[in-house]
């Protein structure tokens, strides 16, 4: 028997369709940003859903009209109509999907043999965004000429998925399904309701529009047409209403910290607690211990514990950010900026007291980085005003400078001390 | 086999096209005649289960009602087939895609229509045409792609709505051997406004105008009619008399 899957157009378009891909893989994807981390790997591939979707609703809105033209649906068949149009439908769902398997595959190289998982609500989130794109297609094949219906299902998937990532109102991102696109770092992990909010307004569009692209215009099954487009518009706004209400929460992306009781932590001073990623090849625990008793020789207490965490650092516990594969100038880094709140300084109501604030703050931190990386990297610090600084501070005793830089950490967040300012050249 | 019982449709609400229609069709081969406009198409249509009545019913073997359970209507379904007036291939499907196709919409598996489609298309002589794309056959070709559709799930009905519209002599002619290559014992209902069409190996001729029966009954009879009935038949057909002419 002849493949009948020949004869579905989004075979055919699924070559362009992975042409871009790889051009989009190899021009804009930067592999430090998920590599080493498999949430980030799965979350970071939901960009692709520009390809897939563009994918699965122009083949839908080629097939949908191929079976509107000629006359197939109006035909007495004894399978329904929603039958016969998702057997023309599938394989536009079914290779949307693998485009988007196809990239997730080039975004995990590098990450093989790293132990952990994708969570299995963002592929339902995939896979529901498809939906979507695939009826959304279909009801344009339905209603429109294809030469209408082919370029504009391309311009609405391809606005949809755009236009909601990049308005500020963020409960409207969960929608399209984008918004996953910046989680994770090692750090942090994926918070599944925005997934669930995608999945679960995906899969109501998906079948609103399926039912209005099979939907019976004439016949004795027609009487109540009114009651049924109402039926399905009050479902849209509906659906629509209960996840941004689910979302309101949301902020920018789904992203919450990682929870430590993954992290095994060594027994040493401090204890650095590592991720499973973070073991290994590249472990950084050793070079944290020595930039930490570099730190404690030059006066600075550094707290007992080393974690891995966007929550800010406490007295007993350093919380750094942290990414898989991090280079030793990336680690002291991190390490050292740890010792800072997250903004660095803060905004006191007047901008130049602010600058201020901000230079200081530079200066510690390099400071902090000059001393940690003692016998491990040579000059960290490359910003000549920083540079500058760092050079007021070392006029002062080596018992000076770290009690300069004690006194003046926690005045960087206290805006009850007006003017923070460098020691005297 | 197929009647129709006291069906009234409408397309709009000004004016019934049949209004208390009744008709039955048993086996064999029989021929509605009538000019444009008389209401057979929609006939078919309703026969077809793709049109519904808005009074009346449809029924199979005297049981089994389309509207009556989703099992009868797939089994009415199954039993009948329709081709309509203008048959538009699926674009990507081959000849033998094509039929095999119309087998799986008729609830027959992929395998097995396919399987069907070969032996259909023998019947249809469309054999050598089976890899072609079926958008690039001519209308008479593609009329017999959609017999060859009815006769792949076994229809005991097929229903063929203006079959030879549009088609030179030669193929019209052709299209006429066909019809003496169905099964016997399926009941075949053509549709025909061109009284070139009706001829002998009709078993029964109905005249229809504006959705009234004027004559039912055998090729013959609609021939050698009473003088009243052929005055009628003029004002139907202007064509009739070149009929009656070609039979003489």
């Amino acid at each position: 028997m002849r493949s009948f899957l020949r004869t579905h157009v989004a075979v055919w378009l699924l070559i362009p369709a992975l042409v871009g891909v790889a051009a989009y893989y190899a021009s804009f994807v930067d592999p430090q940003n998920y590599r080493g981390y498999w949430p980030a790997v799965a979350s970071n591939s939901a960009i692709f859903l520009l390809f897939s979707c563009i994918l699965a609703s122009s083949s839908s809105a080629i097939e949908m009209s191929r079976l509107q033209r000629s006359g197939i649906l109006d035909l007495p068949s004894t399978r329904t109509r929603l039958l016969v149009t998702l057997d023309r439908l599938w394989p536009s769902l079914v290779l949307a999907f693998l485009v988007q398997l196809l990239a997730f595959a080039m975004l995990s190289l590098g990450t093989w043999g790293v132990p952990g998982f994708t969570p299995i609500i963002l592929w339902s989130s995939f896979v529901s965004v498809i939906a979507m794109h695939v009826a959304l297609g279909a009801v344009l094949g339905r209603y429109l000429p294809m030469a209408a219906a082919v370029p504009l299902s391309l311009v609405a998937s391809y606005s949809w998925l755009g236009f909601t990532w990049s308005v500020p109102f963020f409960p409207l991102r969960y929608l399209s399904g984008l918004e996953v696109v910046t989680c994770c770092r090692l750090d942090m992990q994926l918070d599944p309701l925005g997934p669930f909010v995608t999945v679960v307004f995906s899969l109501s569009l998906a079948c609103i529009l399926l039912a209005l692209s099979v939907l019976r215009w004439r016949g004795r099954n027609a009487g109540g047409i009114t009651t049924r487009v109402a039926f399905l518009a009050l479902t849209t706004v509906a659906a629509t209403s209960l996840c941004l209400f689910i979302a309101r929460d949301l902020g920018a992306a789904p992203v919450m910290p990682r929870s430590q009781n993954e992290a095994s932590c060594t027994e040493t001073n401090p204890s650095v607690c590592l991720f499973p990623e973070q073991h290994g090849k590249r472990d950084p625990s050793q070079l944290i211990i020595k930039a930490s008793d570099n730190l404690t020789r030059a006066g600075i207490e550094v707290p007992s514990t080393v974690r891995f965490s966007i929550n800010a650092s406490t007295s007993s516990t350093l919380n750094m950010a942290a990414r898989p594969y991090m280079k030793p100038e990336e680690v002291l880094h991190s390490f050292t900026s740890a010792f800072l709140s997250p903004q660095l300084a803060s905004y006191c109501g007047d901008a130049d007291e602010h600058q201020s604030r901000l230079l200081v703050a530079s200066v510690i931190q390099g400071w902090l980085l000059d001393r940690a990386s003692v016998d491990i990297i040579e000059d960290p610090v490359s910003d000549p005003p920083t540079r500058v600084g760092i050079e007021q501070v070392e006029q002062l005793s080596p018992d000076g400078q770290a009690l300069w830089v004690s006194t003046n950490l926690p005045r960087l967040t206290d805006c009850s001390i007006s003017v923070l300012e460098l020691p005297p050249s | 086999m197929i009647e129709l019982q006291n069906c009234t449709f409408s397309y709009s609400r000004k004016r019934d096209v049949l209004q208390g229609f009744s008709l039955g069709i048993g086996g064999g081969r029989t021929v509605i005649l009538g000019p444009n406009g008389a209401g057979k198409s929609t006939l078919l249509a309703l026969m077809a289960n793709a049109l519904e009545p808005s009074s009346g019913r449809v029924v199979l073997d005297g049981t089994c009602d389309p509207h009556a359970s989703k099992h009868d209507r797939a089994q009415f379904r199954r039993a009948v087939a329709w081709l309509p007036q203008q048959i538009y291939p699926f674009p990507s499907l081959t000849v033998r895609e094509q039929v095999a196709y119309m087998g799986w919409l008729k609830g027959l598996s992929r395998s097995e229509s396919w399987a069907r489609s070969s032996s259909a298309l023998d019947t249809v002589d469309l054999r050598e045409n089976s890899d072609r794309p079926a958008r690039g056959l001519s209308g008479g070709q593609l009329r017999r792609v959609g017999l060859a559709g009815a006769l792949v799930h076994r229809a005991s009905v097929i229903l063929l709505d203006e079959p030879t519209a549009g088609l030179d002599p030669s193929q019209r002619n052709r299209f006429r051997e066909l019809l003496l290559r169905i099964p016997d014992g399926t009941a075949v209902l053509v549709s025909t406004h061109q009284t070139e069409d009706v001829h002998d190996s009709y078993e029964r001729t109905v005249l229809i105008d504006e959705g009234v029966i004027l004559f039912d009954g055998t090729i013959d009879q609609f021939v050698q009619g009473t003088p009243q009935d052929m005055d009628m038949r003029d004002r139907v057909f202007r064509g009739y008399s070149r009929l009656i002419a070609s039979e003489e």
